[in-house]
């Protein structure tokens, strides 16, 4: 049977669809309740204006006021249970929508957690969840407005050209042809549609682009009198999408066309052929009303599935985003049981240390090896791109090494719960992200159960408690609001003050690019002193003033490490290092 | 005005062609309705025991009806199509306009976020009121309005039952629109409030996977998602009557019509022939407000679009050109600066950042200002280029007060190297080019040699042509602040402001930007905003902000001796 599904699916060039209905299995009950809903309302909505026709014969005919006025009653009653059916219809559309709008928000967070922060990096940056969950909604619609009324589209027909059927055998022989055609219509102009599609979408999105650069550049537009230009820009832009948006319309026209004119020649055909049937003495003449009524009915699901057609290939293209996701294997597997719960001096060591981040890629270390002895801070050193943030993502376990093992006190950190060696690390990163919550929960996070006065003890240590306070809403203020404008070194010191509440034995620190201002920096080096005491430090350094603090430098040239000493050392060595440094030492006056 | 009629002012200029699309609109009804009437007349003709040689004509009118339709269905599609774009693209070159004019002032209160929906999803959500509900509603009243009058001179009776319909189905969405549309705006906006929580959450795992916070902020935003669903649920039922409410017109007014028709015929009030034609002109009738619904419903979201768009076209500006100003040519070889007691503040007062700053910049000198981030230094250069007008006192360039130029004239005169510097979605030569449209190939390259960015162009793909911005090719901050340098090169405007210009790059880069830079200030009145010594030591004078205020001035020297904020300031940098 499954074999049989994917197969017809095939046959359409539909298969993506298939894999997105195994997705609908536990909302089979909204969705049957949907489906029999929306055949009712569409029978229904046959049923009432046939019911009419047919009182039309009977009246033509001759028949009686009596005749009449009984069907009345039932007639209004055909008419309010198409509503009723038509209410009941959206209502478990919906509600199969927006459920599985929540399972698929839960099931894509649950995935992108399992991955990061491989697949985000890889993807560049956090467009992607915004493109996800843009993503997800499309799918809603084709659960809850395709899916269904497509099972609709082909159960009423049926069931309309039975009951003609029932008037002539010939009547339902003669429409067959036409829903049919009507039926595959779409696919004529699948690939057409498809081609057109994609292309109007990338030409809005380069419009979209286009508009967000003017927002985003505003400065440089307006400070360079490039306003004209610009417009010039734009405009291009908007002629290339009206463009193609003008031949996707032709297209969609032609469809349209073609859809109307198949379903018209179809009830002209009716008509002819039943007036024919009548003159023949087939059928009773009363029922020709009837049988035109429930011809010019008998189309109307079908049109408003082929229509939604259109949109197949953008919701293939969204199905396609989703899977990838949610099938995407996690990169390091959660194995280990061990853990150093307790422990307080910690050692990290990398051990001949190789790792490329595909197959294919060049090595960004080569068997790196360095240790950070118990309480030392470790300046990793070199130029950007040689492996020094690969380096701290390794020993968080971002990734696996492919050669060689990093240990804390000898253990493998393969051999511990991922959970365990977390446990032990706080990260300061280069550029911390803060949610969209009050600053006391975004410090909070590192450890939920800290006490308001733990929180603003951890930013006093970290210098920030004063900025916070001078904030009209102090540790309530939102994060995320409008107006809230936080340099990079406050920024970094709200991170300093989370990894305070965390308290953890090892501290990782990837130095900011930027340089702060003086009062800045000098605040930043005092928190991270206090923040480093006691504690096994790896840092990811840019600055002399970090290089001579370090209890030792690892230098990293090309994946390997080159040199080891302090700095007092290196530059004694006058080697790779000490090349380095007078480089900088010129510009450089921290 | 009327938020409603408000967004009609959108349809200026395209309003011809919205009426050709009605006329086609009403063009393809009428076929509709030429197609009932030929039916009807069949089916008297079968009725009266016709032959087929009687029927034969009119099905052959029906036919040449649908083609005719056919060619009208494709152009109506392109039509709107072509409306739809035109009306959009001019919006959104209006709004991005009006943007331009505001000046980057306006984004310092407004997140850029914000305006970016209202650019490009608003834009967007309003296309299906104004090209598809308005021509459709036209269409509706003015096509179902002549049959509605048409049956009614058939017969009274039946004409009013059709009519009662037709209004409960236009009017009823009409009337209880606000509430529907608090309703369903309502659960939009939880959606998408929920929606950007999720996105929040995802941009943020790798700092919530550090602190093992993932799990419980996955559970907080299930269960936040499960509550959002419930509401969502609780409003619809109340939603889903407005369509209810308007099929059930539309439905029972065609099927009593068409019954109560069939009733008068019975008692000979009506001749039978018209009642064929009542049975399939009640169709056509309703056939319109099956789309009039679907697009009123989907009207909503613009509907809340608009109010973002009609606050920006109505934010007053910032910054007003004089209308008399004429162009005003710099004598002096070089420009001069000068600050009589300025005083500014951000948010339209509530945020000091410069009190009663006088100063005055020499031709051909080169300053620095220094001070805590905060203090006021950025803000002079905003002031400078007149993102702000001050509140208080005035600024002078060449002795003429910046407010008698024209923005043009202005802007033209200074060249700024911010701290961080936007590149444009485009080629390198394009993004050089925003300094100076007509510099030619040598020139840019003249420029990108001189700011130090010639060797790492010539190393990209394509050189020159290789596309860089947010969808290109991504430089690092060292080779966008050099790409920022070449810019100036480029526009050799004799005012020259250095905004922090080396912050955001690293050591290695910095060394080459610095010797990028000095070359820059060759020939120019320059000021720096500045907060490493190596920059400020060169400078002829050290302005030193700090609260807002000017509290320093003189050579390096001359404040190191003097023992104060620079003094303080150097100390700190030492330690």
């Amino acid at each position: 049977m499954k074999k049989k599904g994917i197969i017809i699916f095939k046959a359409l060039k539909l298969e993506g669809f298939y894999g997105l209905l195994s997705y609908l299995k536990p909302y089979q009950k909204g969705m049957t309740l949907s489906v029999i809903s929306g055949t009712l309302h569409h029978l229904l909505a046959i049923l009432g204006p046939a019911l009419g026709a047919y009182l039309v014969g009977v009246a033509v005919g001759g028949g009686e006021r009596s005749d009449i006025v009984t069907y009345l009653p039932l007639l209004g009653i055909l008419v309010t249970g198409r509503v009723l059916m038509h209410y009941s219809d959206m209502w478990f559309a919906h509600e199969v929508a927006f459920r599985i709008l929540v399972d698929f928000r839960v099931k894509l967070y649950a995935a992108i957690e399992r991955v990061a922060p491989a697949y985000l990096l890889k993807q560049r940056s956090g467009e992607l969840a915004a493109t996800l969950m843009a993503d997800t909604e499309v799918l809603e619609w084709f659960f809850a407005h395709t899916a269904g009324a497509f099972l609709v589209a082909v159960i009423v027909p049926f069931i309309t050209l039975a009951i003609l059927f029932q008037i002539h055998w010939a009547l339902s022989l003669v429409l067959l042809p036409f829903i049919i055609i009507l039926f595959s219509i779409p696919f004529w102009f699948k690939k057409e549609a498809d081609r057109g599609g994609t292309e109007t979408r990338v030409k809005l999105a380069a419009v979209h682009g286009e508009a967000i650069d003017g927002i985003q550049g505003l400065r440089e537009i307006v400070s360079f009198n490039f306003g004209v230009g610009y417009k010039k820009r734009l405009r291009k832009f908007s002629d290339d999408l009206y463009e193609s948006q003008l031949s996707y319309g032709k297209r969609m026209g032609l469809e349209g066309a073609f859809l109307n004119a198949v379903s018209s020649l179809g009830i002209v055909t009716i008509l002819g052929f039943s007036a024919h049937l009548i003159l023949l003495g087939e059928i009773e003449r009363q029922w020709l009303p009837v049988i035109m009524i429930l011809a010019a009915n008998i189309f109307s699901p079908i049109l408003e599935v082929t229509s939604m057609g259109r949109n197949f290939s953008i919701i293939l293209a969204a199905a396609q985003r989703v899977a990838g996701v949610l099938e995407t294997k996690e990169i390091v597997e959660d194995q280990g049981m061990k853990n150093l719960e307790g422990a307080e001096k910690l050692k990290i060591e990398f051990r001949e240390v190789s790792f490329a981040y595909e197959s294919d890629l060049p090595l960004v270390l080569n068997r790196a090896s360095f240790q950070v002895n118990p309480g030392e801070t470790v300046a990793l050193v070199g130029e950007s791109g040689v492996g020094k943030t690969t380096s701290i993502n390794l020993l968080q376990r971002f990734w696996d090494v492919d050669g060689g093992k990093i240990t804390i006190n000898g253990i493998d950190i393969r051999d511990l719960s991922i959970d365990a060696l977390r446990s032990l690390i706080t990260v300061v990163p280069q550029d911390i992200y803060l949610f969209n919550m009050s600053i006391r929960d975004n410090i909070r996070l590192s450890n939920p159960n800290a006490t308001h006065q733990e929180v603003e003890e951890a930013a006093k240590a970290a210098y920030i408690h004063e900025f916070i306070m001078s904030l009209p809403e102090g540790y309530d203020t939102n994060t995320g609001e409008r107006g809230l404008q936080m340099s990079g070194g406050q920024r970094q010191r709200l991170a300093i003050a989370r990894a305070f509440l965390k308290n953890s034995p090892i501290l990782i620190l990837d130095e900011a690019l930027s340089s702060l201002d003086t009062e800045n920096e000098r605040l930043l080096q005092q928190s991270l002193n206090n923040l480093r005491k006691g504690r096994t430090t790896l840092i990811v350094a840019h600055r002399l003033s970090t290089f001579r603090e370090a209890d030792g430098l690892v230098v990293l040239q090309n994946g390997k490490v080159t040199e080891i000493g302090n700095h007092a050392a290196l530059v004694e060595k006058r080697g790779y290092y000490f090349e380095l440094i007078t480089g900088q030492l010129s510009s450089i006056a921290v | 005005m009327n938020l409603y009629f408000r967004l009609f002012t959108f349809l200026k200029g395209a309003r011809g062609q919205l009426a050709l699309k009605i006329s086609i609109g009403l063009f393809m009804m009428s076929t509709y309705v030429g197609q009932a009437f030929a039916t009807a007349a069949t089916m008297r003709r079968v009725f009266g025991g016709g032959s087929v040689d009687e029927i034969f004509p009119l099905l052959l009118v029906i036919a040449v009806l649908i083609v005719i339709r056919t060619f009208l269905f494709r152009i109506d599609e392109i039509y709107g199509k072509k409306i739809a774009c035109h009306i959009k693209n001019r919006l959104r070159e209006r709004l991005l306009m009006r943007l331009m004019d505001l000046g980057p002032g306006y984004q310092e209160n407004y997140r850029s976020g914000n305006l970016q929906s209202v650019l490009i999803d608003g834009v967007e959500s309003l296309e299906p009121f104004l090209t598809g509900y308005i021509p459709q509603l036209l269409v509706s009243l003015i096509g179902s309005g002549a049959v509605v009058i048409y049956i009614w001179t058939l017969d009274p009776i039946v004409g009013w039952i059709t009519a009662g319909g037709l209004l409960i189905a236009v009017g009823a969405p009409q009337i209880g629109s606000n509430f529907f549309k608090r309703i369903i705006l309502e659960y939009w906006q939880s959606y998408a409030k929920l929606n950007a929580q999720y996105i929040d959450g995802l941009q943020g795992m790798t700092t919530l996977k550090v602190f093992q916070a993932s799990k419980i902020k996955g559970q907080e935003l299930e269960a936040e998602a499960k509550d959002v669903y419930r509401r969502s649920m609780k409003s619809l039922g109340a939603s889903l009557l407005d369509s209810a409410i308007v099929k059930w017109g539309a439905a029972a007014g065609a099927a009593f019509a068409t019954a109560v028709g069939a009733l008068r015929v019975t008692t000979g009030n009506l001749p039978p022939q018209h009642l064929f034609v009542i049975l399939f002109l009640t169709v056509e009738c309703f056939r319109p407000l099956n789309d009039l619904n679907r697009l009123w419903h989907q009207s909503f979201l613009g509907f809340a679009a608009a109010r973002g768009i009609f606050n920006l076209l109505d934010e007053p500006l910032i910054v007003e050109e004089r209308n008399d100003s004429t162009s005003i040519a710099i004598e002096a070889s070089l420009p001069e600066l000068t600050f009589k007691e300025v005083s500014f503040a951000y948010s339209g007062g509530k945020r000091p950042a410069v009190k009663n700053v006088s100063f005055h910049i020499k031709s051909g000198e080169k300053v620095a200002f220094v001070g805590k981030s905060g203090s006021g230094k950025s803000t002079i250069v905003q002031l400078i280029m007149r993102f702000f007008d001050p509140q208080s006192g005035s600024i002078l360039l060449n002795g003429e007060d910046i407010r008698e130029y024209s923005f043009e004239d202005l802007r033209d005169k200074i060249a700024v190297v911010f701290q961080d510097t936007y590149l444009f979605y485009g080629t390198v030569s394009e993004n050089l080019r925003v300094a100076n449209p007509k510099a030619t190939q040598e020139e840019l390259e003249r420029a990108a040699q001189l700011a130090g960015a010639h060797e790492f162009i010539a190393e990209l793909p394509q050189g020159y042509d290789t596309v860089i911005g947010e969808r290109g090719i991504r430089l690092s901050g060292g080779q966008k602040q050099r790409l920022s340098i070449a810019r100036a090169f480029l526009k050799d405007a004799p005012l020259l402001i250095l905004d922090e210009a080396t912050s955001n790059v690293d050591a290695l880069s910095e060394e080459k930007i610095q010797h990028a830079l000095e070359h820059l200030m060759k020939n120019k009145t320059t000021i720096l905003i500045a907060h490493r010594l190596s920059t400020i030591q060169s400078a002829d004078r050290i302005f030193v902000m700090d609260d807002q205020e000017l509290k320093e001035e003189g050579n390096h020297q001359e404040l190191l001796f003097k023992k104060g904020f620079y003094a303080q300031l150097i100390k700190a940098q030492h330690e």
